[in-house]
């Protein structure tokens, strides 16, 4: 027999470990992927039920619903949550809940349970609630809800099977009505529409209690339906005295407001039956520890030298693993060298493809510890102590406090940190930190830097250089940032109104899950995007041949019998190859432009690849400066930089780099979450005269410091 | 009238009433803060431009601006 699908979605307020019991639910792979429309992550799972007692297999399909407080437009998630519960198919509810913060949770619970689905609700962290000495009577709280309540600890996976036992119950069920109860006002108004229908026996499919709340909520649809039926006439006059009767006690005619503080009350009320406080709550750990990482003084310094910190494990750490893949590729070079040959098949597999992308690869190290570190601070609940202890100092920019998350995330890819800048509701807010996303370097700049650093200073000093540079990235966006926010965007700030989650171990799991998905997502871009540009940049750069330049240097080669002559010889004409290839050709054209700030031809190319990827500019300078080597055992790619490239250049080099348009998988982003190309056009506008005129700037006083 | 920007921190005090207009204290609600509740100061943050509050077990963080909106009493504590 096929087994049965139920439909069920996960819903709750932030922080209350949704992700969490997913992943206790099922071990099964967690399908990740997007609301449609939004790039909101929306999260499925599957798995089979095998009820035993009535022999039924279920095959149980789960979508979690992005955190919301309530079901307002608030934000994003709470936007696409709210959609999804009114006008997507599903079976059931499964209302996440933080058993240590019963109340708040309940009114989302109160909001849920008006929706008129079935539901289940899982007073997940049962755990902790326990320590915290907090009591609930789940059985009181089922009474109260009308719906079933099951305990559940997604950490010490308690009460999952339970949890799956009362879904299929429910499922099974007809659905009855919640049993929220409203103040006696409201319920008398209730009693007497509902009275009112019986006398008349009206027939309708759904109960008269409803109708009634309905009706209460003026409510579109259901006035629409009885406006065209004969009671109609009877009922208007009893309704419009119901609605006086409430707006006198309330005083005030904002129904929606009333029914939310009907919410209000009815959550306290049930927290308040239910919930037993054992003895006088002792200090909590969370208080212990905000006490030293957010006083007033200590907090931003502790914060940056986790900050450093995080940086020089990227730098040190990540340099073992780096060199082992290095070596790799190389080795991997010379064997498809002998496999096909010199000629152009061999030529393109291993300087063309195995080059770029192991160009790439090489930084994966760096990139995942450096993913790992922000996976740390936003489970662990820092990150938003952070936003708390910054916003003070971003909100002279023009910025909030949660510009910080998303600008933060800009340190690892920009394509998550635009997506990030969702959480900033105001329009003004969101698009100020969009613009100056691209101001914190990415993941994928860090090779070029990795690469500069390394090559003009020594190991010990190349770790704050590196630091310093990303500091400078930072302070200019925020510096971008006050501009814009005087010239360019004015409005009003986004209220701030900001959880602040309890301290939590973070979940190795998650971790994981977050750093490999972060670290998929980087390979599949080496894969597909950085691949292809690599083949694009090796195919401009050796085409269109140049036979009559061959022969010529061919027979100057063969002439001299001095083998160091031989070398320069054979160096010079793949330079006056690459000179004259389509690559070169486009370096020369856009020569003048960036010949103000020190820089050759190779150097335009590099930075132009590096509007496909930022990791292509390691791979172009490779096939750039590569090509003329012939000793393997040599430094490569970093002694090549430091002969051809003097210092001003290179600084000058550096700071376009830093602020010129990200990537074309970024930019599209950008695009997206901005809200249309013009946004793009702008960007492009704004970054490119910015990184120009500090280029100019950067090359003239290095210039001026070093003579 | 006084309001959270005047407390210090470890004060306790009572929500009186929230001057501000539909959406934020929509917002505020759905964190639980609304008048009637019991509050107490966690931390201010540099100058005073943020504050963290503990309302039930929530911890939630204001700006300066907010803060102001908010009209509060201050419970004086009992001492044994």
């Amino acid at each position: 027999m096929k087994p049965e699908e139920i439909t069920v979605v996960l819903a709750g307020q932030p922080n209350v470990g949704k992700s969490m019991l997913i992943n206790a639910i099922s071990d099964a792979r967690l399908k990740v992927g997007n609301f449609s429309g939004v790039t909101v992550d929306k999260t499925e799972v599957e798995f089979n039920y095998c009820d035993e007692k009535s022999c039924r297999d279920y095959e149980i399909h789960i979508i979690d619903l992005p955190g919301a407080y309530s079901l307002n437009d608030f934000t994003i998630e709470e936007k696409v949550t709210k959609r999804f519960l009114e006008h997507e198919k599903y079976d059931l509810i499964v209302n996440v809940v933080d058993s240590t913060n019963l109340e708040r949770n309940l009114l989302f619970t109160a909001e849920l349970l008006e929706t008129g689905k079935k539901m289940v609700v899982a007073l997940n962290m049962s755990d902790e609630a326990e320590k915290e000495g907090i009591e609930i009577d789940e059985k009181q709280l089922s009474q109260i809800l009308g719906v079933p309540c099951i305990k559940t600890s997604a950490k010490e996976h308690k009460g999952i099977e339970e949890l799956k036992k009362a879904i299929i119950e429910v499922y099974n069920k007809p659905y009855t009505d919640s049993k929220i109860v409203y103040s006696d006002v409201i319920e008398e108004e209730i009693a007497r529409i509902v009275d009112f229908l019986e006398e008349k026996k009206y027939a309708c499919k759904i109960p008269y209690k409803k109708v009634a709340v309905k009706l209460l909520k003026e409510d579109k649809e259901i006035y629409q339906k009885l406006h065209d039926e004969p009671i109609w006439i009877e009922l208007l006059p009893i309704i419009r005295e119901a609605l006086n009767h409430i707006y006198i006690h309330y005083g005030t005619k904002d129904l929606e407001e009333i029914f939310e503080d009907e919410r209000v009350a009815f959550a306290r009320g049930a927290a308040l039956e239910v919930m037993k406080i054992k003895a006088e709550r002792p200090q909590t750990l969370t208080e212990r520890i905000d006490a030293i990482l957010i006083n007033k003084y200590f907090g931003i310094p502790i914060f940056l030298f986790f900050m450093w910190g995080l940086f020089q494990l990227t730098f040190t750490l990540g340099a073992i693993p780096m060199d082992w893949i290095d070596q790799f590729f190389t080795a991997l070079a010379e064997g498809s060298t002998k496999i096909f040959g010199e000629g152009i098949l061999g030529s393109v597999i291993s300087d063309g493809i195995i080059g770029g992308v192991g160009a790439v690869v090489m930084f994966l190290p760096n990139i995942l510890i450096l993913f790992l570190g922000i996976a740390l601070l936003e489970t662990t609940g820092y990150m938003s102590r952070v936003a708390f202890l910054l916003d003070g100092f971003f909100h002279k920019f023009g910025l909030h406090g949660k510009s910080f998350i998303p600008l933060v995330t800009g340190f690892g890819c920009s394509v998550p940190a635009y997506m990030a800048a969702r959480t900033l509701k105001n329009e003004k807010d969101r698009l100020l930190t969009l613009f100056i996303i691209g101001f914190m370097s990415c993941g994928a700049r860090l090779p070029i830097y990795v690469l500069f650093t390394g090559a003009f200073f020594s190991e010990a000093v190349a770790g704050n250089v590196l630091f310093g540079i990303y500091i400078t990235g930072a302070l200019l966006g925020l510096l971008a940032a006050k501009v814009l926010n005087i010239f360019v965007f004015k409005g009003e700030d986004e209220p701030f109104v900001m959880e602040m989650p309890k301290y939590r171990w973070p979940s190795a799991k998650l971790i994981w899950h977050t750093v490999y998905t972060q670290g998929m997502m980087y390979l599949k871009k080496a894969g597909t995007f950085i691949m292809a540009a690599a083949i694009l940049v090796w195919f401009a750069s050796n085409y269109p041949k140049q036979p009559e330049l061959e022969k010529v240097y061919q027979s100057k080669i063969e002439q001299t019998s001095d083998k160091e002559r031989k070398t320069a010889l054979e160096n010079e004409l793949k330079m006056k190859e690459l000179e004259k290839s389509y690559l070169g050709m486009i370096g020369k054209a856009t020569e003048p432009f960036f010949a103000p700030l020190g820089m050759d031809w190779k150097m335009s190319v590099a930075l132009e690849a590096g509007l496909a990827a930022k990791e292509v500019v390691v791979s172009t300078m490779g096939v750039l400066y590569a090509l003329g080597e012939t000793d393997e055992s040599s430094q490569g790619l970093k002694e090549q930089i430091k002969k051809h490239i003097p210092l001003p250049a290179a600084v000058a080099f550096i700071v376009f780099v830093m602020i010129y348009l990200p990537c074309f998988a970024a930019s599209a982003v950008f695009t997206r979450e901005a809200g249309g190309v013009k946004y793009l056009v702008y960007l492009f506008i704004f970054t490119t005269s910015t990184a120009w005129t500090l280029s100019f700037l950067a090359y003239h006083i290095a210039q001026g410091v070093l003579s | 009238m006084i309001n959270i920007y005047h407390l210090k921190v470890g004060d306790r005090g009572r929500i009186v009433k929230i001057h501000a207009g539909k959406t934020l204290r929509a917002r505020l609600k759905s964190f639980g803060i609304y008048p009637g509740v019991a509050f107490r100061i966690r931390a201010f943050s540099l100058g005073k431009n943020n504050v963290e509050l503990e309302v039930g077990s929530t911890l939630v963080a204001l700006r300066k601006g907010e803060m102001e909106k908010i009209e509060v009493e201050k419970i004086e504590n009992e001492k044994a």
